[in-house]
């Protein structure tokens, strides 16, 4: 039989395997594949981890940037502003408890491989679940608002008008996020949000008084009136976010991973409270630097982006604003995108209602409802004329920060229920900090909202 | 047919009218039932069934758990069925003011319904998909309550929110927009999802019926809604080739989780029905985790398997090598038509009595290779010819010797002095790759021809270490069927098939969907 010749030629990397009597490659790699190999051994180093764990490759970063978003700045800038570094010992406090919860919430999510909505929702029932999902849903309602606010008071530092960014914002968001690839988008936000990583920076540069600020971290102290306590409040709730836990929790739950690697991931969660409170801490240092120390030590009110974008001067000088506006602008979008998307998610797993942005919008109306809505909400909220952006965005982290003890008693009777972890339910001392962040958060709202609430009605509290 | 909320916390009377307890809970028998141990982290598959007469599907309601307002505080205690004369939304009726005080206490067999249901995840068998129960529907046969079903739906939320009479007229209200009708599924199509960290309580026998009449992508994209140690026992319910099928469904990931969750044992014995590329590939994802827990799963797996893997391994997983598979058939230039047919059907004949077909399921092409060693100097037995079997029998020597003999006088062009009837023919020859063979050219060959005289060349074969985009991408462009793999001599290596390639090529388009994590 005659010999045919090969009807099709392979052409490009594959053209050399063509003929068959010739030995054809010789098995060296390729670029990519020493990469990939090079990529895994460097993951299993030990150098990497917490080079990973201090946020600047994924979840991490993600993580870090979802704790300073638009209602970070605008309270870690108000803090600086109005008591110098006077409340700089409460970050260690902070991060303390936050360490502890977050730890908590990832130990969940690997000894379970559930999110928490999933676990609400089976241990305490439909009621349970419903008060939970209610708590959370104004919790990240209020976030989602300030997240507009926060793209409006970027808008204003461009000098465009809020009415046209923040709508533009909205439709977008949800147009990416259910039709685009937001992957992709998702590092434009990010890569803008790496701006703040010029407030450390701005910092050194606005020449502190280190003694000072070494002083006032160690050494609390404490003023007894409403504004300290409402900034306190605002604090804690904006950096131990209630949404903060359930990321958390159904991100590791994701990853599917058993006990024996939980190591690394409380690793992880402490070493990543502890840069992103370092972060907070710098832009209380920065703001307090500048704006404080140029106050004579009276403290000013925070009013408008402008004004916090200030504390970037000895950094950029007169270029701040724009530094802080994309800032401001890349965190407002990002948490904008991912905190109502997974709230919607949160609540509709609870429930068990269809979820998931590859639905339509008729298969899922439930998801998709409580989705819009909250895009609608927050951006119509924030286009009421004349609304003192800055203070929208603290008055939603105070209420963060009262909400999140219920949120807290929820996670803390299911990690020390022994059904659900096991023999890796909470130790003493964990259940001490976590119920006494809840315990001390909640008695300290109460005395805010008294204080604010008594003296207009004439029965003289803490005046 | 009420539903289990509105029966629920309504009052226990006994005759006279007098109201001695509120209801608790109700407990029904379940025919077939295990306790699966608690400690077992796998939510492993534990055997030993308790068969019972009762082989209803649908659950039996025994008794009631009522609560007992007592002197002391309150207890549970259980109340027999034939004890209650009447149980409906309005309350239950005793027929003796007599109650057994002994504190509730589930007996094997026994479902508490509430307890033990609500809430709970199940997998909706003709629905393909993984939900909460909501409500229990019961319906009044022959005078007993059974569990015929369990609703899904939102209304059912809303019920238990609020209160059935409450969540009734509010669901009346806004039906329309929401759709909060009730979405009852059939006890008979549910498998409940078990997993240690729900107790473990509910293991029955039917679901394992159920979920075997899955198709394995149906059954993978419940897995994918489960938590592994979940999903481990799931496919620990379906038999190995099932849980193969299922697990070859799945992203490489998401297998070494599932992997890692299951029985050792259990998941080698998974692995070997595995096809060799995917077992691969899944060894590779739990390689990735613990390099150990691999070592110990391919230790467990048989000989001959654990080798084709083994050399599998070697090969980048983005390659040719990592996706390509070693089930083909591979015959020498100078097998006759007719002895290469003869053979395969000895082959899945003899092999039929054990149920190990050797062939793989699907049979492309079948390669021509030029043997390494002279086919008169066979001497080292290959490495595949030690384990699988592969002479043909007597029977079928007699055979291929009269097909060879007839085909000798019929077909002229044929060189008689070439056949060697009685030298064994390997459907698996190792050597350098020089032709293909389609099932048309084998089926409309003359018995006699050699398949070097039928072969056509081979117009494309790739590296194991080519990229497996480009090679899937070749695949597509070519309209191949499958793709042989060559090592740097020509030697062949296996083949990657279009499914492979398919798997390589589409993942992309899923991932443009939003990242799981933003739950």
């Amino acid at each position: 039989m005659e010999q045919r010749v090969p009807v099709s030629v392979l052409t490009g990397p594959l053209s050399f395997a063509r003929r068959l009597a010739r030995p054809l490659v010789k098995r060296t790699p390729t670029f990519t594949q020493r990469l990939t190999q090079r990529m895994r051994q460097i993951q299993k180093s030990p150098l990497f981890r917490p080079i990973a764990a201090l946020g600047f490759l994924g979840p991490g970063l993600i993580a870090t940037t979802a704790g300073n978003d638009a209602g970070g700045i605008a309270t870690y800038a108000t803090v600086g502003a109005q008591y110098g570094y006077g409340l700089l010992w409460m970050m260690v406090v902070i991060t303390v408890c936050m360490a502890v919860v977050q730890e908590m919430c990832t130990r969940m999510g690997v000894a379970t491989g559930k999110g928490l909505s999933d676990l609400i929702r089976e241990r305490f029932g439909v009621r349970g679940a419903a008060f939970a999902m209610l708590t959370l849903l104004v919790a990240n309602m209020l976030v989602t608002i300030s997240e507009f606010a926060g793209i409006a008071a970027a808008s204003e530092l461009f000098g465009i008008s809020k009415y046209i960014t923040v709508p533009i914002a909205a439709v977008g968001i949800w147009f990416i996020t259910t039709r685009g690839s937001y992957g992709r988008v998702e590092k434009i936000f990010l890569a803008m949000t790496l701006v703040f990583l010029g407030y450390p920076i701005a910092a050194v540069l606005a020449r502190p008084d280190w003694g000072q600020v070494v002083a006032q971290t160690v050494i609390p102290s404490f003023h007894l009136t409403s504004t300290y306590l409402l900034l306190f409040v605002g604090t804690v709730g904006t950096t131990i976010t209630p949404y903060m836990q359930v990321y958390v929790q159904s991100s590791v739950a994701e990853k599917k991973l058993d006990m024996a690697h939980y190591g690394a991931e409380r690793a992880d969660a402490y070493v990543g409270a502890i840069f992103s409170d370092a972060i907070s801490a710098l832009i209380i240092i920065a703001t307090g630097a500048t704006l404080f120390v140029s106050s004579h030590g009276k403290g000013v009110p925070i009013s408008d982006a402008a004004q916090a974008a200030r504390a970037l001067e000895p950094l950029a000088g007169k270029y701040a604003f724009i530094l802080f506006a994309v800032g401001l602008l890349g965190a407002s979008l990002l948490a904008a995108a991912v905190v109502p998307l997974s709230t919607s998610y949160a609540i509709c797993e609870s429930f068990g209602f269809e979820r998931g942005v590859s639905f339509r919008v008729r298969e899922a109306p439930i998801f998709h409802g409580i989705y819009m809505g909250m895009l609608t909400i927050g951006a119509l909220v924030a286009l009421i004329p004349g609304l003192p952006l800055i203070e929208l965005i603290i008055v939603a982290q105070v209420i963060n920060g009262v909400l999140l003890p219920i949120l807290l008693v929820y996670i803390l009777l299911l990690v020390n229920d022994r059904r659900i972890m096991g023999k890796h339910v909470n130790g003493p001392i964990n259940n001490v900090i976590a119920w006494g962040t809840a315990g001390m958060l909640t008695v300290l709202s109460a005395w805010m909202i008294a204080s604010i609430i008594l003296p207009p009605l004439g029965i003289p509290f803490m005046q | 047919m009420p539903v289990l909320t509105e029966l629920l916390n309504k009052p226990i009377r006994v005759p006279g009218g007098e109201e001695v307890a509120t209801l608790q809970d109700l407990v029904a028998l379940v025919g077939e039932h295990s306790e699966a141990p608690a400690s077992n982290a796998s939510g492993g598959a534990t055997t030993a069934i308790a068969t019972s007469p009762v082989t209803d599907v649908y659950p039996l309601v025994v008794g009631l758990v009522a609560r007992l307002k007592t002197p002391r505080g309150t207890r549970q205690v259980f109340i027999p069925w034939d004890k209650v004369a009447s149980l409906d939304t309005s309350g239950a009726q005793l027929r003796s003011p007599a109650v057994n005080l002994r504190a509730f206490e589930r007996r094997p067999g026994e479902l508490v319904l509430r307890e033990g249901l609500f809430d709970r995840q199940v997998v909706d068998v003709e629905g393909r998909r993984v939900v909460r129960i909501n409500d229990l529907d019961l319906a009044l046969v022959d005078g007993a309550y059974r569990l015929v079903g369990v609703d899904v739906g939102p209304g059912a939320i809303l019920r238990r929110l609020v209160g059935p009479r409450l969540g009734e007229r509010v669901s009346l209200l806004v039906r329309r927009e929401v759709g909060t009708r009730a979405q009852l599924i059939d006890w008979a199509q549910v498998a409940p999802v078990t997993d240690a960290s729900n107790g473990g309580a509910l293991r029955l026998r039917a679901p394992r019926e159920r979920l075997a009449l899955m198709e394995p992508a149906d059954l993978a994209r419940v897995v994918e809604q489960l938590t592994p140690q979940e999903g481990a026992a799931l496919l620990g319910e379906l038999d190995e080739a099932h849980a193969a099928d299922t697990l070859e469904e799945l992203e490489d990931e998401q297998q070494g989780q599932l992997l890692r969750a299951m029985d050792p044992e259990r998941a080698a014995d998974v692995l070997e029905e595995m096809e060799p590329d995917e077992a691969t590939d899944a060894l590779q994802s739990v390689q990735s985790v613990s390099s150990e827990a691999a070592a110990d799963l391919l230790g467990r797996m048989n000989r001959e398997d654990a080798e084709e893997v083994q050399e599998l391994l070697g090969y980048p997983d983005d390659s040719a090598g990592g996706i390509m598979t070693t089930e083909y058939v591979s015959v020498p230039t100078w097998a006759t038509v007719g002895a290469v047919i003869a053979t395969m059907r000895a082959q899945t004949q003899a092999a039929a009595a054990d149920l190990d077909d050797p062939l793989p399921n699907e049979l492309p092409e079948i390669y021509v290779v030029e043997e390494d060693t002279p086919p008169a100097r066979v001497a080292a037995p290959v490495k595949r010819n030690a384990t699988r079997p592969r002479a043909p029998g007597a029977g079928v020597a007699s055979e291929i010797a009269d097909i060879e003999a007839r085909a000798h006088r019929d077909a002229k062009d044929t060189h008689a002095a070439e056949f060697t009837p009685t030298q064994p023919l390997s459907l698996w020859t190792e050597g350098r790759l020089v032709g293909v063979v389609s099932l048309r050219d084998l089926l409309l060959a003359y018995p006699a021809q050699t398949l070097e005289q039928i072969m056509r060349p081979v117009e494309s074969m790739a590296h194991p270490l080519h990229n497996e985009r480009d090679v899937a991408r070749l695949i597509a462009d070519e309209d191949l069927v499958a793709l042989p793999i060559v090592d740097d001599a020509g030697r062949m290596l296996g083949i990657v098939t279009v499914d492979d390639a398919i798997d390589v090529i589409l993942p992309t388009a899923w991932k443009k969907r939003i990242p799981r994590r933003f739950r």
